[in-house]
């Protein structure tokens, strides 16, 4: 069994093996080793069910979710980092951009 | 072409010092012996943000900072007064650092080389073989050595004189009078990015101080968001001189459609792509078509201001065409998911659109040096690297 998530959003199954990731650096990392089909897939998936996510979440404590409710959330995390690639940049990552491998992340 | 083609002008809200209007010099970006001036003239005479007092909550906590033009590695230390020093991280008895992790909490600094103890306090409180030094020595005066420590709505400073001309709240003048309601206090920070590019410092800072590059530097990151028909470079809207320091408005265009995710989230937070509400400190002339404010704290701090989010970059100097550039980002605190994902998207964005700025530095820094160039075009758009620049002669001036 995979990463749980709350009933109602049990179609998303499918993408907690790849995207239920706790860290930015894991989430980035999914995204630049990504395909833009895989990107792209993961997108129109959550997509349509991110604000009933949202509103989902919002009715916890931020700091006490429960395991389900925080894969939720960190889906929808994964969302937003891979969402910029998809709407913006057309490619998993900037073409334009200094080497990541040269930058240092802290949080 | 001149000045009545402009589709835009950008409000100069203050007096605007006689710093010229014609090119300005490449040999201040690429020679290492302008670069020892700065470090005597500039660095060694102005206050230079640190750090944050939530880096430092309870007394114990310490911080060591390397704060390489100053030559220096500084600790700063919250005591059990509350109040937070600074000190050289230097044991008075031969030089050792006395304090070899990053950050913590201590009672106190015990020497790793011969086990003198300072308090948090800087005291000498244990000198380990005492009584075998000879000769006049007064133990007061072998604690450790302090920097002048100052903060301003919870952002720390330090002075490298003994005795700084100015106090911190003096130096800053109109630019903290501008900022001081922001509420810095109700954010919490959200990412830190480090990067030590080839590149001089104020090459570095200077892309950071002018919106004209928005239009090609982030034509994908954050496309027709700076410029619009009306305002086709970017000029900011409006721009401030405050002594050595200055805040820029950038102009966002009204026709720009944010990112999807970004309205999705934007929602229930603000982001740095869609958040247009009224806020404390920020917009200080309420321009219309406003987005968010560059302010530049002379000379390598910025506190760039958005309704609900700020972030902060530290241009340290390392060497002539080496800079250690810190970004932190903050936003109000997420009381609920949806305002957790109103900072990640902010902090993705800025991210990205960030490493895209970094593309150019090293190039440019590249070809200054190659000679070719004796002189660089600064427009109008670009106001502000001629403001730095013009300040950092005055300085040198009186060095």
């Amino acid at each position: 069994m995979s990463a749980p998530l709350p009933d109602a959003f049990a179609s998303l199954a499918p993408f907690t093996d790849k995207w239920v990731l706790a860290s930015e650096k894991a989430r980035r990392e999914a995204r630049m080793t990504s395909s833009m089909e895989e990107i792209t897939a993961f997108y129109n998936a959550m997509k349509p069910v991110l604000d009933d996510a949202i509103q989902h979440l919002n009715q916890f404590e931020l700091e006490a979710l429960p395991e389900a409710e925080q894969n939720l959330l960190w889906l929808c995390q994964s969302l937003v980092e891979v969402s910029v690639a998809v709407e913006l940049f057309f490619n998993p990552w900037p073409r334009n951009a200094y080497p990541w491998e040269k930058f240092a992340v802290t949080y | 072409m001149g000045r009545e083609d402009r589709e835009f002008e950008t409000k100069l809200k203050s007096d605007t010092p006689p710093m010229g209007d014609g090119p300005l010099p490449v040999e201040p970006y690429v020679s290492a012996e302008f670069f020892e001036r700065e470090r005597e003239a500039v660095f060694k005479r102005a206050w230079l943000q640190v750090a944050r007092v939530e880096d430092l909550p309870n007394p114990g906590d310490y911080l060591v900072v390397d704060v390489e033009v100053l030559k220096s590695s500084v600790i700063l230390v919250r005591g059990n007064d509350g109040l937070i020093r600074a000190f050289h991280n230097i044991c008075t008895h031969r030089g050792n650092k006395v304090a070899i992790k990053e950050k913590g909490n201590a009672r106190g600094f015990t020497c790793g080389f011969h086990s003198w103890v300072f308090g948090l306090d800087g005291k000498l409180e244990h000198m380990n073989g005492e009584a075998y030094f000879t000769g006049e020595f007064n133990k007061c005066d072998l604690g450790l050595i302090p920097l002048a420590a100052d903060s301003w709505n919870g952002f720390i400073f330090v002075h490298a004189m003994d005795k700084p001309p100015q106090t911190l709240r003096e130096y800053l003048g109109g630019l903290a009078e501008q900022l001081d309601r922001f509420p810095y206090d109700q954010c919490e920070r959200i990412a830190r990015y480090t990067a030590t590019p080839r590149v001089n410092w104020k090459v570095c800072l200077d892309a950071f101080q002018e919106a004209f590059h928005a239009i090609m530097v982030h034509r994908e990151s954050l496309p027709l968001s700076a410029a619009s028909a009306d305002n086709p470079h970017a000029a900011l809207t409006s721009a401030r001189f405050y002594g050595p320091h200055r805040s820029l408005s950038a102009f966002a265009n009204p026709g720009y459609l944010p990112p999807d995710i970004g309205m999705a989230v934007g929602k229930y937070g603000p982001t740095f792509a869609t958040a247009k509400d009224q806020f404390p400190g920020i917009n200080p002339d309420n321009d219309d078509n406003w987005w968010f404010d560059i302010n530049v704290f002379f000379p390598n701090f910025f506190c760039d201001v958005g309704p609900g989010w700020y972030f902060t970059y530290n241009f340290w100097p390392v060497s002539e065409n080496r800079t250690r550039w810190v970004m932190d980002i903050y936003q109000i605190k997420a009381e609920h998911a949806g305002g957790l994902l109103a900072q990640e998207h902010t902090k993705v964005l800025l991210r990205d659109a960030v490493l895209e700025d970094f593309g150019t530095l090293e190039d440019t820094q590249q070809m200054m040096e190659s000679g070719t160039l004796k002189q660089i075009m600064v427009s109008d758009l670009e106001i502000a690297l001629r403001h730095q620049m013009w300040i950092i002669d005055q300085w040198l001036a009186t060095a």
